[in-house]
This record gives C-alpha cells, structure tokens and sequence, in this order.
C-alpha cells in the first residue's frame, strides 16, 4: 500500500504581497496618496491629565512648573492626594517648611493612609528638629506600607538621635530585611556600632 | 589646666572663626529684618566659640569630654550646618564611644508619590 502522505494543516494565513505584482498609483485613480513615502508625518501630543503634567514637568526638575501644574491638579481633584504629597516635597525643596507641612497634612486629610506623605512629613519634622512628631510618622508609615525600606532607615536614625537604641537596632533590622542587597551591609555597620555602644 | 576662658580666647577661636566664616556665608537667605539677622549672627558667632571651647578642652585632655558633651557638639555642628556653616567637627569628639554620627548620616530623601502615574501605566501597558 502506498504511503499517504500527511494532510496539509489548516491554520492562519500570513498576508504577503504577490511577487511581481505591480504597484497601483492611487493618484491615477483620483485619490489621495497618503502612504506616500514623502507624506509629513503629523504628531498629535495628547494632552495630558493634569496629575501627569505635573509629575512630568517635576521629573524634568522644573519645579516652579510643577508646583502650578500640581496646584491645577488639586484645582480639578486629579489624584487630590498624591498631588498635595508632592507638592509638598517641591516646597520642602524650596526651604518652604510651612506650606510643605501644610500640604503633606492636605493630603492626609484626603488619604489618611498615604505612606508616602507620613514619611515625607516625618523627614521635614526631622530636618526642623522636632523628633519626637518625626518618630510618630515614621512609624505610621511602615505600619501602613512593611515594605518601605526607607521608611525604617531614617526611622532608625531618629531613634538612634533620641538615645531608643534597642529600638533603632530593630528597624535597622529590618531596613536589612527589605533594603537591597548592596544597602544591606551599611545596615549591618550601624547594627554593631549600636550594639557595641550599648555594650559599654 | 588652663581655664576655659583662657582656652577660648588663646587665638584658637579666631582662626576657627576665620575659617568657619566666609563673607556672606552666615546668613540666611530670607525675609529676615537686619535686628534678626544680627541676633542670629551673635547666636552663630556664640556657637561658633562654643565648638572652640569643646575643641581646646578636648585637645587638651580627651577624657575631660563626656558622651553627653560630645552630643551638645555634634548638636552644635548640627545647627551650624543648617545655618550655612560648613564645619564637618572633629571626628574624635563626633565618634566618642564608636557610636556613629547619627545626626551626621544622610537621610532618605523624600518619596514622589506615583501610585497615579503607575495604575495609567499599567492600564496603558494592558490596553494599548
């Protein structure tokens, strides 16, 4: 019996242009050629949301930019929350201590959970000295979010500052457990600088 | 011993000042009126004596300097930093005990709030 040679699949079909199939002029039928390789190509730039715009304008550090972008943000209620949050580190940045705390507490007003903005406010309460109000939402912070690595670092320093060193060998800890790996040695260093001093 | 005030005053505190000083660097940028800004330019200049004093004991006799003094001086060195005076103190006062400088270490700096940007990302990245 001769041998059946297997069916042919079935299955999709890749569109190919027949060789030497002639190239139709649409102009000779009285269209327009818009597939011309000399056809300018017109970018059309979306307009953005006003939250995007003034993450964008921030990321480029034109801040005095981004801080009227994100003002229009909260203006319109896009992403009310972030918004005031970075707005407030713009000015923070600016040595705008009051409208930063003012905007930070905005923010929380709107997302009381927001980790960031409880970490951001915790480092302006740092850089103006007041410890105790810095150690508060530090901690909020990595209650809310475990993860922030960031958030146990300068929670440890604070509590290093305030003489706390059992505790700020905990978040020293675990600012090991979540930092990467090329931070994790850093730690370490602090970890048995507190644990000699204690020692003493 | 000599007495602080004898340390303080032996040309030690004058060349400190010359070289924590430079024209224009004390004060602030701000809204500040003048009686302000003098008021702050004595506090600094008092400062400035207090981290000379510190040093001169220190030099002096090492063990006259506590834990609890070599904190008031990285304080010190602290608040003259905030103020635009760059002195970075000395390491043997700052690292009394082998405790490090905590005051002295880099904070994290702020963190951007991105959740917004991201979600449209992500959207973006599974509609588009």
């Amino acid at each position: 019996m001769a041998k059946q040679s297997p069916p042919a699949k079935f299955g999709y079909h890749k569109a190919r242009v027949k060789k030497g199939r002639k190239k139709i002029n649409l102009e000779d039928y009285g269209q327009l050629n818009i597939f011309s390789e000399n056809t300018p190509v017109i970018s059309i730039k979306p307009s953005l949301p006003p939250f995007e715009e003034a993450l964008q304008l921030d990321e480029r550090k034109q801040s005095s930019l981004a801080i009227e972008s994100y003002k229009k943000a909260i203006l319109a209620k896009d992403n009310l929350a972030d918004s005031y949050c970075n707005l407030g580190i713009l000015y923070s940045e600016n040595g705008d201590s009051t409208n930063a705390i003012d905007a930070f507490t905005n923010c929380l007003k709107n997302e009381p959970r927001h980790f960031e903005a409880h970490y951001n406010l915790a480092n302006l309460f740092s850089e103006i000295g007041n410890l105790p109000l810095s150690k508060v939402h530090y901690q909020m912070s990595v209650t809310i979010n475990p993860e922030f690595s960031n958030g146990y670092y300068n929670l440890g320093l604070v509590l290093a500052l305030n003489r706390e060193f059992e505790e700020a060998i905990d978040a020293f800890l675990k600012y090991k457990e979540t930092a990467p790996l090329h931070e994790q040695a850093n730690a370490l260093e602090l970890i048995k600088s507190l644990q000699k001093s204690m020692a003493n | 011993m000599e007495s602080l005030t004898t340390l303080a005053f032996k040309g030690h505190f004058a060349d400190l000042r010359n070289q924590l000083i430079t024209k224009g660097n004390v004060i602030p940028s701000g809204n500040q009126t003048d009686m302000e800004s003098e008021a702050l330019n004595k506090l600094l200049e008092l400062l400035i004596k207090a981290v000379a004093i510190v040093e001169d004991v220190h030099q002096t006799d090492a063990t006259l300097i506590d834990v609890d003094q070599a904190d008031d001086y990285r304080e010190i060195i602290l608040a003259l930093n905030t103020y635009g005076i760059s002195y970075k103190g000395l390491p043997e006062i700052i690292e009394m005990q082998g405790l490090p400088a905590f005051s002295m270490l880099a904070k994290k700096p702020m963190q951007k709030a991105i959740k917004a940007s991201k979600d449209s990302y992500d959207q973006n990245r599974r509609t588009g």
